[in-house]
């Protein structure tokens, strides 16, 4: 699985890519900077809502999109799929190691700059810091699986789920309720705002069950990816 | 034409397999077995060699009939990729990462052991060097060839699919590159080359398979399908400052088996170039006819296989 997993992170990680993605989450840094420069009196509050507003809602998923839905997608599109597919290789092994490269390489994109960010705008605040990095990490794990599905199953998967981002997440997840028992950003929202100690609108109740299910929509998406490269036809 | 192969033989059995895409169909009802040893499977372009041989990998599944390579589904089992070293058509390797890299992912992939001595072995099969330190994006067109078959040999199968491996190779390495697969298929190995080169798949051997719009034209020895290939009729397009007076010599010769006149020039049906060469020469000589071209009409691949598969 490993040599699976370093093809493929060396796939992702070309350097157009990385450096547009450290600027995206990079963002979360100036914005922290502007928060700690406003001296507003509740810097905690305002940076919570900015990991919650910008961290959350854009440069997690735009970054796990961008970085899973290649992994298979970029062999796919240049038909180097084949060297992995016609090796002995158990399915879900590909598929596995496919989702490690994926979480392994969105993760410090993520979590480095937007936790620095969170520990800028507060004030080096601990609760902040550590909300942060897990409702960061949560995110990445249950966008990097779905992604990483998409990616094989849909060509243009970077217009899809951007279009995923735009309207289940950002629209229709906030609007009717039993839709937010199935978005992964409530659910990190949630874990942000309860480790964080604070309120924030649209997350759902249980702690437990918001760690839990970002988790779980990954790993049934994975496990999708396997089941797909089984029946999938290889050009 | 055909040569039929006891099933005990087979190594790889197709029985009444179509694929389509959609309304196209891309392969339609082929059926054939393949023994140990080399077998070409030739065919212009478009003619369904490639889907073929997808289908007999396992990496596409046929829309009817059965697939079988050492007895076994390669789509259902995939225990019997151990068994398969595929050249792919398409020229993409991963860009990133050096030949040795990538062939000795594929031994990994493959449990071989000591993968790096036998990524390097393979390697320097096809004449590479495995200590090149460059990423595969800045090989040249016929090293990424070379390194695609040093992939496929990595882990030592029993059986070699090769869609156009000899595409961007120079005639020494293609020679070369004949030569190793000459050697895999007299080492035990079942070989499969693709190709729609017809002179190249004459040094590959003499088993052949011709495939003509998804069909199999023609199954058997080559010589004897190179002999049926040569006694076609030829078409050839005659120019000359009189064509009614020519056509008149050329049929009196016995040169040509049909004749259509125009203003300026006239198509002739033949089934000796070579003596028509000699005659329409002659007979415009002793006519006081001046030619001004000779022009083969069907002298391509195409036309071959339009005759093979029984229409012109």
């Amino acid at each position: 699985m490993s040599a699976v997993t370093a093809l493929i992170a060396r796939t992702q990680l070309t350097r157009g890519r990385v450096l547009a993605l450290l600027a995206v989450s990079g963002l979360s840094l100036l914005f922290a900077i502007g928060i700690a420069a406003g001296s507003s009196g509740n810097e905690f509050f305002d940076t919570i809502s900015m990991i919650d507003g910008f961290a959350l809602t854009v440069a997690a998923p735009v970054v796990a999109l961008v970085l899973a839905s290649a992994a298979f997608g970029d062999l796919v599109d240049d038909g180097t799929l084949v060297y992995l597919w016609l090796r002995p290789v158990p399915r879900w092994q590909l598929a596995a190691g496919a989702a490690i490269a994926s979480v392994g390489t969105a993760l410090p994109i993520v979590v480095i700059p937007i936790t620095a960010a969170a520990a800028i705008g507060s004030g080096f605040d601990g609760t902040a810091i550590a909300a942060t990095a897990a409702a960061t990490t949560v995110a990445v794990i249950g966008y990097a699986g779905l992604f990483l599905a998409l990616g094989l199953k849909i060509r243009r998967a970077l217009i899809w789920g951007l279009a995923y981002i735009l309207i289940w997440e950002g629209f229709v997840s906030r609007g009717v309720s039993g839709a937010a028992k199935l978005s992964i950003q409530v659910h990190a929202r949630t874990v942000l705002a309860r480790l964080a100690e604070t309120e924030l609108p649209a997350h759902s109740s249980a702690t437990i069950t918001a760690f839990a299910v970002p988790v779980v929509v990954g790993a049934v998406a994975v496990a999708l990816t396997a089941r797909w490269l089984r029946t999938t036809e290889v050009a | 034409m055909t040569s039929p192969m006891s099933n005990s033989d087979a190594v790889i059995q197709l029985d009444g397999v179509s694929k389509f895409f959609g309304g196209v169909v891309a392969v339609s009802d082929v059926s054939f077995t393949i023994g140990p040893g080399l077998t070409a499977l030739l065919g212009p372009n478009g003619a369904g060699k490639s889907t073929v041989m997808r289908m007999l990998c396992g990496l596409a599944k046929p829309s009817r009939g059965t697939v079988r390579l050492l007895g076994r589904d390669p789509r259902g089992d995939p225990g019997v990729l151990r068994d398969i070293g595929l050249v792919p058509q398409q020229e993409a390797v991963p860009e990133v990462i050096t030949g040795l890299s990538f062939v000795a992912l594929g031994a990994r992939l493959s449990k071989v052991a000591n993968p790096v001595d036998a990524a390097r072995r393979s390697i320097e099969t096809v004449a590479l060097d495995p200590d090149d330190p460059r990423p595969l994006r800045a090989y040249s067109k016929g090293m990424r060839q070379r390194i695609k078959v040093a992939a496929a040999l990595v882990h030592d199968p029993r059986v070699m699919v090769l869609d156009e491996p000899l595409e961007g190779l120079d005639p020494r390495q293609r020679r070369a590159m004949i030569d190793v697969f000459t050697a895999l298929a007299e080492g035990g190995r079942t070989v499969v080359v693709s190709s729609h080169v017809l002179d190249e798949v004459e040094r590959f051997g003499s088993r052949v398979l011709v495939m003509a719009k998804g069909r199999l034209a023609a199954e058997g020895d080559f010589r004897l399908i190179r002999d049926l290939m040569d006694d076609r009729p030829h078409r050839l397009r005659i120019g000359s400052n009189d064509p009614r007076a020519l056509a008149a010599g050329l049929v009196a010769d016995g040169a040509v088996v049909g004749v259509t006149i125009g203003a300026r020039s006239m198509v002739v049906d033949t089934v000796d170039v070579a003596a028509f060469r000699r005659s329409v020469t002659r007979v415009a000589k002793s006519a006081g006819v001046h030619l001004t071209e000779v022009v083969p009409l069907d002298d391509d691949l195409e036309s071959v296989f339009r005759y093979l598969v029984g229409g012109r």
